[in-house]
């Protein structure tokens, strides 16, 4: 059976591994863009590297003061978490607005387009009885 | 339609969203009582047959691809409108509760004052439907706001009755607070130095559909409307 620490690396790598697989079988699959993989697979590198060098977190929490180092890892992932979703929001923001002036534009153009065909039709008869 | 063929330069503004029941009867007391306006609909992503109905009664029709909220839909009859040509655009909820009597007295007031936009109000005299008395306090609330941030004096901020000259409707073709935009667009227009008048109307319950403002959206729309008010005042105003 091998020491806790070396359990608590080789899961911690298999999940970051996992997250990486993920995230690029969905770029390959054209569901994310590459733009977008990038915060996804730094959360996944830092997640890995975190628990494949235990060491680094030790050192991080005593230079910000903090006595207790597995909350200044949740502390970072719950922030950057929070960051992305802001992230998202602004995104989607943009989208919606976007959005909103395609739908105008479609039916703004299918107005013009109906009054045109109507027109045409109106003059062609009026072409026949002429 | 292009501005030559429009009949007054008067766009009436119904905006519609499932009103197949009310709207019949809407355009048919719009054409007797404002046959010198041009009718327009902007159906906002209908599913039954309000587009249908609109074209039977005459009008314009405009048709959204999807429900887009009443911002949207307005605006995109604004954006219309301007390209028409139109001097004047007075916007009517498709559920009949403005009646368009009202309406013309909204435009009347509008052309008579020389001012930029007339905003119909149900406050001004008794009489005719005046909302909940939970909705008349949130309303007033909403006048406060108005004058606190913008200056302004309007004693029915939520109407969605109001006619726009021509500045106003250049500037609400371009820029258009989403959501529940009356009270927004009022303070939008105030700062940018737009003239607002408020006519005496009265308004009716509804005809048929279903209001926007039920359930959850209650509670949500004066927080909603109360933040965008003070974010409003924080913007550059528009020009």
């Amino acid at each position: 059976m091998p020491s806790h620490e070396v359990r608590v690396q080789l899961a911690g790598a298999i999940l970051a591994l996992a997250a990486i697989a993920v995230v690029v079988e969905l770029v390959r699959r054209r569901r994310l863009t590459e733009w977008q993989s990038i915060t996804w697979l730094t959360a996944a590198v830092v997640a890995g590297a975190f628990a494949a060098h235990r060491r680094i977190q030790f050192v991080l929490a005593d230079f910000v003061g903090i006595y207790y180092p597995p909350v200044l890892i949740l502390g970072a992932f719950v922030f950057g978490g929070l960051v992305i979703l802001l992230l998202q929001s602004v995104a989607l923001t943009r989208l919606e607005a976007r959005n909103r002036k395609l739908a105008q534009s479609v039916a703004l153009l299918r107005e013009r387009l109906d009054r045109v065909e109507s027109d045409g039709r109106t003059d062609a008869r009026s072409g026949e009885d002429a | 339609m292009t501005a030559n063929r429009m009949k007054e330069q008067v766009v009436a503004l119904v905006l519609a969203w499932n009103e197949e029941a009310s709207l019949p009867a809407l355009l048919a007391e719009l054409a007797r009582d404002c046959p010198d306006w041009t009718i327009v609909v902007v159906s906002d992503g209908s599913t039954d047959g309000t587009a249908r109905r609109a074209r039977e009664g005459g009008a314009v029709v405009i048709e959204l691809p999807f429900n887009s909220g009443v911002a949207a839909a307005e605006q995109t009859g604004l954006l219309w409108a301007a390209s028409a040509g139109a001097k004047v655009v007075v916007r009517l909820d498709g559920d009949g509760q403005h009646p368009p009597s009202e309406a013309r007295k909204v435009v009347d007031g509008l052309l008579a004052s020389g001012a930029d936009v007339a905003v119909g109000s149900r406050f001004l005299h008794e009489g005719g439907y005046r909302s909940t008395r939970l909705r008349r306090g949130g309303i007033r609330w909403l006048t406060f706001l108005l004058g606190v941030l913008g200056g302004l004096r309007i004693t029915d901020p939520t109407s969605g009755l109001r006619a726009f000259g021509p500045r106003a409707l250049a500037l609400l073709a371009d820029v258009y607070p989403d959501e529940y935009p009356e009270p927004e667009s009022n303070l939008l227009m105030g700062r940018a130095g737009l003239r607002l008048v408020e006519v005496p109307v009265t308004m009716r319950a509804r005809g048929g559909g279903h209001s926007s403002l039920g359930g959850w959206t209650a509670i949500y729309y004066p927080i909603k409307v109360t933040f965008a008010l003070f974010v409003e005042a924080l913007r550059r105003p528009a020009r």
